[in-house]
């Protein structure tokens, strides 16, 4: 599947299984997301989005038809060999490592040979200026909010051509989520997929494209976001 | 049991024993080393030391302990068990990562035997000695005994290769990464680097200074193969007295260990190394994680 | 094995296809080995005769050989109770061995008035090892796996340091020498007596340690080996259990070094050092540490293959480390487990040959449910009616003014909760509001910082989890907790018969009544034709109704459920909703669970608790919480609030 533009598609995934140990949590999922799209999947806690954005990125016991990045194939391929391929993962819970400076955090990262977008530690700076001040400050005292500037900070100094996060919103109050929403659009326009998992529906319908609501490791729906707005198809799938 | 020594005396002996100490200090740093990144507790390490005394008796015999000679012999030898070392990891210690305990305790003393047996097919069961290289010969003066030159050498070294730990691992790309996967290996996965191969990295270096260690201590005295086995049980006391993983608490501890050591050869002769298992036994009651490690 | 391969292909797709082919008509399935049994025990049986029979059978020098076999398995066999049966891994177990020796030898050799006959001091080597395995084991408990293995090996190297070290009294490395317990007993004019005085009392020992691995107490080591944490929540103490193997292990480990000082009529410190102990280790390994005789296996084999490696290679602890290395990472099961493959083998062939109809059936009977089978059990009322369980009622269960802070997050805030007698209540909140810290602070694994917690009007604040099992609360897992390697059977009977107490019983069986009852609770739950699979084969939702039934073993009056749908699929859902009413129903017991899954809240719930960012939100019957604002708010986010207040400010 190729983008508007004769891209191809930042990824392809057909067929996802997905397991924690003995138990399945993702069950057949199919999943697209095109170069410079932002799609967001939806869903209640424990219905399967953290497992699929890990089994992408190939940290979980998965197995799958196909998973195709910017055209590649890569369901054999281990998991730091994805990343240097162009496969960005932002995990849930604003992990850094604390016993590391903010600079050795960002100096850390290996960047994908022929990546999406040229993104260097002084970008980092600039996009994130707290991170600058807090530059020689151990990780592990950073606020929420901050860790997690910090990680999408390294993600994106991976180079990626496909980002995922896991529920970025977590933790974050309404101005670093703003600030957050600005930087996956501009990030998209330079023809990243964002690939987003989130509770937060608000936050992802502002930057998303494309949604799908996952319900117990499947996909229960997907559309447009404008359509996905739609309070009943909400409140099926997201509220209590 | 006599306590009645002279000041001088006693000074002596802690002397002897800080220099003992900084020998176990490279033995244990690898080990403690191993275990932070690689969450595994290596028994082989010692072996890996004994590899190196014998490798540098070998050497010595051939070409001399001559001033020159005698670093590249040193070297040379930490070299060839850290390749040794590289086998050891890629080839056998790579599968037990996710095993249980037992295998991989069982799997590490396997290479115990191993390297016993090639050894004593090797070198034969009858100890071995060296020369000392001319500019470590002779001893220093102190209060009113004597203290060979080589111990203060040995301090030396340790201290030497505690600022090269030191600055690799806070100063350094590869440090970076060591203290990253000690705290979050998936996480460091996820930033693109090959965990895998920074484990054989971390365990190749390890190798490097237990083999440094072993080269060293043909300095002492006599090689034997009685060697890895004392060695590893030291190191382990070390190891756990100073915190799984801390490379400071390596340092207090293997200091601690190598004079509590030398007071026990002074107090109870025969069984001088009882002080140093009552020293362990006394920490890990009172706090079990070791004197710099985190909580267990 | 099969698993180093495949880490090994694990690039290799094309390879790993060819390995398998090779391999798959090698593996045996369980029936097969199950079935091996009876010529496993007939194989036992004979090797224990040629051994009785030795000094008929060969010569002085093999007899002597087998003699020093049968000590070194004696210690290997107690030790084995430790690691294979309770899952401790001691490095030290020769310290008590050597205690054992040294209470013969020394006053012996000292002629301390009573003592010095052997045969009385040994008579008082269980006494030795038990008083000393209470003392040391103090120490060492202090420590969990890791420390507690080095804490032992630093225990033993003390005992080794002072044997070694105090030569007036033990004579050091050359020891206590002479020792000749009687006449009929000397080893040079009555070298077979002696032989078959060692085997007696080594197969008592077997016998007796072989009853105990077997009785109900084996069975809750054995559940504290297969998870220790399901065990608290079985109403084990955990720790008391553990001491007491440890203790019986040392006792035994002493009557085998008494034992060894007895036969070879001296002790020195050379043979009492961590390598003793190594050995010990190395033959359970090599042995079979799954089998009960395993531990004597590895002993002759070893001691024979060192006596015979010896005499032809200077390698000899070369060839030794290969073969440890060899058994340790492809052979789990040890020798024992190669020549119980072998045999079954053997039968499935003979059986084969036979034509035997009964052979097909045992491969069918036995289920194996992999994640392809999506199971239904057969539950007898599972299709009843909506009924909304009488919730109301003196509260069972409360909860007061509980709070958690770990550092500067607080986790838990000033939680008051009421759960009524016999109401299916469900706690629910957005990610992070604090629900599984609130579990773990009721059920004992957490200590709060402030409130109180009441069961039944009694106050069970900070009690460790087995005495809130003991007083009726059981709890399950967000990820399963069972003991996997025990059939589902096992799990049940262990867990109702651990909070009996009927576990501190060291021979027999399980009371029939108890057996019977874990039947009945099976069969409750839809498990009933899966008594014998073991936990680990069940499919995911097998595995949690067997944690149910579990829990109803345990007679609870109060089940704390975390997440019980977590994994599920659509239909096991369904049948866990289902279950779940029914037994809420039939047991009459209270449920509070937390839950993500919605439908399941509206399906069984009669009331709900919402939690948010560690507080109580709000809480009422589900309909009442669906329509709250606050609760939408909460889990739709809060962006919209602030949203309206930015628009406002500008």
């Amino acid at each position: 599947m190729s983008g508007s533009d004769g891209r191809p598609a930042a990824l392809d995934v057909v067929d996802l299984n997905a397991f924690y140990g003995k138990s399945q949590v993702v069950f057949g999922l199919d999943l697209q997301v095109a170069a410079g799209e932002v799609v967001a999947i939806l869903g209640r806690n424990g219905a399967g989005k953290t497992s699929t954005l890990m089994a992408i990125a190939g940290v979980v016991n998965s197995r799958a038809k196909s998973i195709q990045l910017a055209g590649e194939e890569i369901s054999h391929v281990p998991s730091f060999k994805r990343v240097r391929r162009g496969l960005s993962l932002v995990p849930s819970g604003s992990r850094a490592f604390p016993n590391l400076t903010v600079a050795e955090n960002l100096d850390l990262v290996r960047s994908a040979a022929d990546g999406g977008v040229t993104w260097t530690v002084e970008n980092a700076y600039r996009t994130f200026p707290k991170l600058a001040e807090l530059r020689e400050s151990s990780a592990g005292t950073l606020s929420g909010g901050e860790r997690q500037m910090l990680a999408v900070a390294r993600a994106m100094l991976a180079r990626p051509r496909l980002l995922m996060l896991d529920e970025p919103s977590e933790g974050l109050g309404p101005i670093v989520l703003k600030d957050i929403a600005a930087r996956l659009r501009e990030m998209a326009k330079d023809g990243i997929g964002i690939l987003l998992a989130e509770q937060n529906y608000r936050l992802a319908l502002q930057v998303a494209d494309r949604v799908y609501f996952i319900e117990k490791g499947t996909v229960a729906w997907q559309g447009h976001a404008d359509r996905a707005g739609d309070s009943e198809v909400i409140g099926r799938y997201l509220a209590v | 049991m006599t306590f009645a020594y002279t000041l001088s005396q006693y000074v002596v002996q802690i002397v002897a024993g800080l220099g003992t100490g900084a020998v176990l200090f490279l033995i244990a740093s690898g080990l403690t080393l191993v275990f932070g990144a690689l969450r595994i507790i290596n028994f082989a390490h010692g072996s890996l030391y004994m590899i190196g005394a014998y490798v540098t008796v070998s050497l010595a015999e051939e070409f001399g302990f001559g001033n020159a000679i005698f670093w590249i012999v040193i070297v040379a030898a930490a070299l060839v068990v850290a390749a040794g070392g590289l086998i050891m990891e890629v080839f056998f210690f790579r599968p037990i990562y996710r095993r249980t305990l037992l295998t991989q305790l069982l799997v590490t003393f396997s290479f115990v035997l191993i390297i016993n047996g090639v050894l004593r097919n090797f070198y034969g069961a009858p100890t071995r000695s060296t020369d000392v290289p001319p500019f470590l010969e002779g001893s220093v003066r102190v209060l009113d005994g004597r203290v060979p030159k080589y111990q203060f050498f040995f301090m030396a070294v340790a201290v030497v290769v505690a600022i090269v730990l030191w600055a690799l691992l806070y100063r350094t790309g590869l440090g970076r990464m060591v203290r990253a996967a000690v705290s979050d290996p998936t996480l460091l996965g996820l930033s693109g680097v090959n965990v895998r191969f920074l484990y054989t990295g971390v365990f190749v270096i390890a190798a490097f200074f237990a083999g440094l260690a072993g080269a060293l201590t043909t300095l002492q005295g006599t090689v034997s193969l009685d060697l890895g086995v004392d060695a590893i049980i030291l190191a382990f006391v070390v190891v756990v007295i100073g915190g799984l993983g801390s490379l400071s608490g390596a340092f207090i501890a293997a200091l601690l260990v190598g004079v509590a050591q030398a007071l026990g050869i002074l107090w109870v002769p025969q069984a001088s190394i009882a002080i140093v298992f009552a020293v362990l036994v006394v920490v890990l009651a009172v706090r079990p994680q070791g004197l710099r490690g985190r909580t267990a | 094995m099969t698993e180093i391969a495949q880490q090994f292909t694990q690039g290799f797709p094309g390879v790993r296809r060819g390995l398998e082919r090779v391999v798959d008509p090698l593996r045996i399935s369980p029936a097969q080995y199950a079935s091996a049994k009876p010529a496993l025990w007939g194989f036992a049986a004979a090797a224990m005769a040629v051994v009785g029979l030795l000094p008929f059978l060969a010569g002085p020098g093999d007899i002597l050989l087998a003699q020093q076999a049968i000590y070194l398995g004696l210690l290997a066999l107690s030790l084995n109770l430790l690691v294979n049966t309770t899952g401790l891994v001691s490095f030290g177990h020769a310290m008590f061995y050597a205690l054992g020796a040294y209470l013969v030898a020394i006053p012996f050799v000292k002629e301390v008035p009573v003592l010095e006959n052997p045969l009385f001091a040994f008579a008082l080597t269980p006494l030795m090892g038990a008083v000393s395995g209470l003392v040391i084991g103090f120490v060492v408990f202090r420590g969990r796996e890791l420390y507690f293995a080095l804490l032992t090996l630093g225990m033993a190297q003390l005992v080794w340091a002072v044997a070694h070290g105090w030569q007036s009294l033990t004579g050091g490395t050359n020891g206590s020498n002479g020792v000749f317990a009687a006449d009929w007993l000397n080893p040079f004019l009555h070298a077979h007596q002696l032989y078959w005085f060692v085997f007696g009392i080594a197969f008592l020992c077997a016998v007796i340690l072989y009853v105990i691995t077997g009785s109900p107490f084996g069975d809750a080591l054995r559940g504290v080996r297969e998870n220790r944490r399901r065990a608290e929540f079985a109403g084990l103490w955990v720790k008391r259990y553990e001491m007491t193997a440890f203790v019986i292990a040392a006792t035994f480990a002493s009557i085998a070094g008494g034992l060894a000082v007895i036969g070879e009529t001296q002790v020195n410190s050379g043979q009492l050092d961590w390598q003793r102990s190594a050995l010990a280790l190395v033959a359970v390994l090599i042995g079979g540490m799954r089998y009960f005789l395993g531990p004597f296996v590895g002993a002759f084999f070893y001691l024979f293959l060192f006596d015979w490696v010896i005499e032809r290679t200077a390698l000899w602890d070369t060839v030794l480390g290969v073969i440890v290395l060899f058994v340790a990472l492809a052979m789990p099961g040890g020798i024992a487990g190669m020549i119980h493959w072998v045999l079954a083998h053997a039968t499935a062939l003979v059986a084969r040959l036979r034509r035997a109809p009964e052979a097909a059936p045992a491969e069918a009977a036995v289920v194996e449910s992999g994640f392809d089978a999506v199971h239904v059990p057969d539950v007898e009322g599972l299709e009843a009616t909506a009924a909304v369980s009488d919730g109301t009622g003196p509260p069972l269960f409360e909860i007061k003014g509980l709070t958690k802070a770990f550092g500067g997050l607080v986790a838990v805030n000033d939680v008051t909760l009421h759960v009524r007698t016999g109401a299916i209540h469900a706690l629910i909140g957005p990610n992070g509001a604090g629900k599984t810290t609130l579990f773990n602070l009721v059920t004992g694994l957490m200590k709060p910082d402030a409130g109180e917690v009441l069961l039944d009007g009694e106050q069970i604040t900070g009690k460790a989890p087995w005495r809130l099992v003991k007083r009726g609360m059981g709890r399950s897992f967000q990820q399963t907790n069972l003991f996997w390697a025990l059939s589902s059977l096992e799990n049940v009977t262990l867990a109702g018969a651990a909070v009996n107490d009927a576990t501190t019983k060291m021979y027999g069986r399980h009371a029939a009544p108890l057996r019977d009852k874990a039947r009945e609770l099976l069969d409750q739950v839809g498990l009933g034709a899966f008594g014998g699979t073991s936990a680990f084969e069940l499919s995911h939702g097998d595995q949690r109704s067997l944690e149910i039934a579990t829990a109803l073993a345990v007679e609870s009056r109060l089940l704390l459920l975390d997440e019980p749908t977590a994994g599920l699929s659509p239909a096991e859902t369904e049948t866990a909703v289902a279950l779940i009413r029914k037994i809420a129903m039939e047991e009459n017991l209270t449920v509070l669970f937390v839950e993500h899954d919605m439908e399941v809240v509206f399906e069984i719930a009669d009331w709900v608790t919402v939690m948010h960012r560690g507080s109580v939100l709000a809480e009422g019957p589900p309909a009442a919480v669906r329509a709250d604002p606050e609760c939408r708010r909460a889990y739709l986010g809060e962006v919209e609030e602030e949203e309206e207040e930015d628009e406002v400010a500008r």
